[in-house]
């Protein structure tokens, strides 16, 4: 049992890593873009809330009482915000954008090479495999896929960009009390980890059930027309 | 369409109701606790109160771990609500479905039929789930954050009222234009189901004649056309995030600006910029998560319109009030029969045309022709697999519209052309025929298609399991299975289409044999290619080009009719070398 796990797990890690290289392979270039707009995206996001704290300490704090306040100051860090939020902006649909081109032309070499591998399997793969599983891999499993791609993978990197940064932030405050906070997201990964195995368990029980249901159609449909 | 879907929900309505209310739980503690948080260092800290530090703490962490329960509870609650949804989608589909008369499914066609069965639904179920989940939880944020920005400062607060109409515009214009795009997406899927689908049932073809790389054409063309539509679909919605980004950005620019003047002029604290400026971000956050949703929905609408499509088609061939419920006996009776498929134009050649016979019960009648002569499309109208377009079919005297559909269907068996067995057991794909069939029966009805023998001589006999397809019997012997599996319903009217084509004309002629000797009162129809099938019939119908060109016995067609004897003359002279090959078999 406890074999059958680490050898199921390694295999997610080597599909994963097999789908990864498809995402940088394909569109080198293009990939390269996208990591440094996500990198933008999400630091103008955390420079946001730094931005907050710098403008009320150090602009707006000395102009209290001020009985002709100078506003010169307090429109160039107004403007510098701007450019960097614009910036931000720019990285977003940058990202968002060139992903489209990766995810869906990665998706189409998937399709054209399952078809094309397909063609050359032996009929004893077609007797042996239920048509509608098949069938269902060209539909909805690529489907699951376009959501992983164009969604999950982006999203995990520009968390973790956003996290760095705001780690950085949150030590530069105080140490002890990042540390406890640490202590405390551990636990709470441990638990949610709990809760995420049984779900994606269910989730390949549901695809299965799903080709069954196909599979299920074209048989009956065959029915329909026969009696 | 919302309506007609929601009826779906049936029992899965207590879920669907609890996972937005543990969603409210869920948020109401997530709101709690920047205030408890508050209250510990306005009240507890600046006053050194340890007492009063540790019971708020203590509610603090109660109140985090009740925020993480809730969650869970309303995530799980979310996806049994939707997978149950999903479920009764697929099985309402499923069942009416099972009503589609030949003329509906070639409308909706059969891989169109799966796609929608599949990707459709799941698009459905995940906009479901976001939609009792995130569709609640996005909104009370939203306002809960916009009451706060106005308890603090309603000035202030004024720009998040005038900034996000702005925002939703233009989000109503992005779902606008990317909706048609969607429609379009899955229409081409449909098309790539169906070149896969042809792929996967004709494989064999395929490879016997190396046609592998005209069908990766073919499938590439598909392919091209669904990442083009793909990509221009997503492509619009990629300004979506943006566009958000814009509108938030510019909150925060607009509130530190005048914030900073109103602080610096002495009518606000700068703490209350700050907070105001968190609020701005949950605003910001809930509304990201709601152009999430809203991503999702869009597609989903396609989707769900092509759902109730499925669930919406009225078969073309119902039962009338008051149905016939008992066929009297196996006569047919066609008067003036014409027929025309749905999809044809006007100008095109009628199938059937002016069709007048009277077949009596218990007769064999045979039907010969050239290919595409219609021969099989006369059959099709007796069950009512499609419905006269003029004239009229009378079965036992009653015409076939006014029958009950399954009463009809269980008194006329048709053994197809292209025959279907299913993965399972001989004795499971027999009983389709009749669910309550003891095996004696299963052995006499064997008997007599000439079955019982090859069956015997398997090692499991009649539970031997066959493959999908029935790909582990020859074709002979799956022609011989699918008439047994006929003749198990005990139908008045027995109408084989071309069915014996791959037994060899010894085995056919014992068959026939037993049809005459064992069932004589049923009405048999045969269509055959080959004559010695037709031969004994009682009487012999030719058809050319969709009207009957003769009738009568094989005598008498031999001196009467051109074709008949043309036919006749050119396959019984090969007749002789064939028998021997086909007895080999």
């Amino acid at each position: 049992m406890m074999q059958k796990k680490t050898v199921k797990n390694k295999n997610t890690f080597k599909t994963l890593k097999r789908l990864l290289k498809y995402v940088t392979s394909t569109y080198k270039l293009q990939f390269v873009v996208v990591c440094i707009s996500i990198i933008v995206s999400a630091i103008a996001s955390v420079l946001g809330v730094q931005f907050i704290k710098y403008l009320i300490d150090d602009i707006i704090t000395p102009l209290i009482g001020n009985g002709n306040p100078d506003y010169s100051n307090l429109l160039q860090a107004i403007i510098v915000m701007a450019v960097i939020y614009i910036l931000g902006i720019i990285g977003t649909y940058l990202y968002n954008r060139l992903m489209i081109n990766i995810s869906q032309g990665v998706l189409k070499r998937i399709r054209t090479e399952m078809f094309h591998h397909m063609q050359t399997l032996p009929i004893k793969y077609f007797d042996s495999h239920p048509h509608g599983e098949t069938m269902s891999t060209y539909t909805n499993d690529v489907d699951t896929l376009r959501q992983m791609i164009s969604q999950s993978i982006p999203q995990v990197f520009s968390c973790v960009i956003s996290m760095i940064a705001i780690l950085f932030a949150m030590f530069a405050t105080d140490i002890y009390m990042t540390l406890f906070v640490l202590v405390m997201i551990t636990i709470m990964v441990f638990v949610s980890r709990f809760f995420a195995k049984r779900s994606s368990k269910n989730f390949i029980a549901q695809q299965k059930n799903l080709s069954i249901v196909d599979r299920l159609y074209r048989r009956n449909d065959g029915r329909a027309k026969s009696c | 369409m919302i309506k007609k879907l929601s009826k779906f929900i049936k029992e899965y309505k207590k879920d669907s109701i609890l996972t937005p209310i543990f969603v409210i739980f869920e948020v109401i503690m997530e709101v709690v606790i920047p205030y408890l948080m508050a209250k510990i260092i306005d009240v507890g800290v600046q006053n050194g109160d340890l007492n009063y530090i540790f019971k708020i703490g203590a509610i603090l962490v109660v109140s985090a771990f009740l925020s993480l329960a809730f969650g869970m509870l309303s995530g799980r609650f979310a996806a049994k609500a939707s997978s149950g949804f999903a479920k009764n989608l697929r099985k309402g589909m499923f069942y009416n479905i099972q009503n589609y008369s030949f003329t509906n499914i070639d409308k909706f066609s059969t891989s169109s039929l799966v796609t929608r069965l599949t990707t459709d639904v799941t698009n459905v179920q995940m906009a479901f789930q976001m939609i009792i989940r995130i569709l609640v939880r996005a909104p009370i944020m939203l306002i809960f954050a916009l009451a706060m920005a106005f308890s603090i400062n309603s000035n202030l607060a004024w720009i998040f009222v005038v900034t996000m109409p702005i925002l939703a515009v233009a989000l109503y214009f992005i779902s606008i234009k990317a909706h048609p795009y969607f429609e379009k997406v899955f229409k081409k899927y449909d098309v790539l189901n169906r070149v896969v689908g042809e792929n996967l049932n004709a494989i064999r073809v395929v490879k016997a004649y190396n046609r592998e790389e005209y069908e990766e054409k073919k499938f590439e063309d598909v392919n091209s056309k669904v990442y083009d539509l793909f990509k221009k679909a997503e492509k619009i919605v990629a300004f979506n995030s943006p566009a958000m980004q814009l509108t938030i950005y510019t909150c925060i620019l607009l509130l530190s600006w005048i914030g900073a003047k109103m602080i610096i002029g002495g009518t606000m604290q700068a703490g209350e910029l700050s907070s105001i400026i968190t609020y701005a971000w949950q605003i910001l956050s809930s509304l990201m998560m709601l152009s999430f949703v809203f991503v999702m929905v869009i597609i989903a609408q396609s989707s769900a319109e092509r759902i109730v499509e499925v669930l919406d088609e009225e078969s073309t061939i119902k039962n009338k009030e008051n149905p016939v419920m008992k066929v009297k006996d196996g006569s047919i009776k066609f008067e003036n029969v014409s027929f025309q498929y749905d999809d044809a134009k006007a100008e095109d050649e009628l199938p059937l045309e002016d069709i007048n016979i009277d077949i009596k019960s218990g007769e064999t009648i045979g039907i010969i022709g050239a290919t595409g002569s219609s021969k099989s499309t006369i059959v099709n109208l007796i069950p009512r697999l499609y419905d006269v377009t003029k004239g009229s079919i009378k079965v036992g005297g009653v015409d076939v519209r006014d029958y009950d559909i399954e009463t009809l269907r269980n008194e006329v068996a048709v053994v197809l052309q292209k025959n279907v067995l299913f993965s399972g057991t001989i004795k499971e794909n027999l009983k389709w025929g009749n669910k309550e069939a003891s095996d004696e029966e299963l052995v006499r009805v064997c008997k007599l298609a000439q079955a019982d023998g090859f069956i015997q001589e398997f090692p499991d006999k009649y539970d031997t399991i066959l493959d999908q397809g029935g790909t582990n019997v020859s074709g002979g012997q799956k022609q011989r299975l699918c008439i047994a599996r006929a003749l198990l319903k005990k139908p008045k009217i027995l109408i084989l289409d071309d069915s014996t084509s791959a037994v060899d004309t010894k085995t056919d002629a014992l068959i026939r044999k037993a049809f005459r000797e064992e069932i004589p009162n049923t009405t048999k129809i045969i269509i055959a290619q080959r004559i010695t099938s037709v031969e004994d019939a009682d009487r012999i119908v030719v058809l050319d080009d969709g009207k009957i060109n003769g009738i009568g016995t094989s005598e008498e067609l031999l001196e009467t009719n051109e074709i008949y004897k043309e036919v006749y003359e050119s396959q019984k002279k090969g007749d002789e070398d064939d028998a021997e090959e086909n007895g080999k078999e």
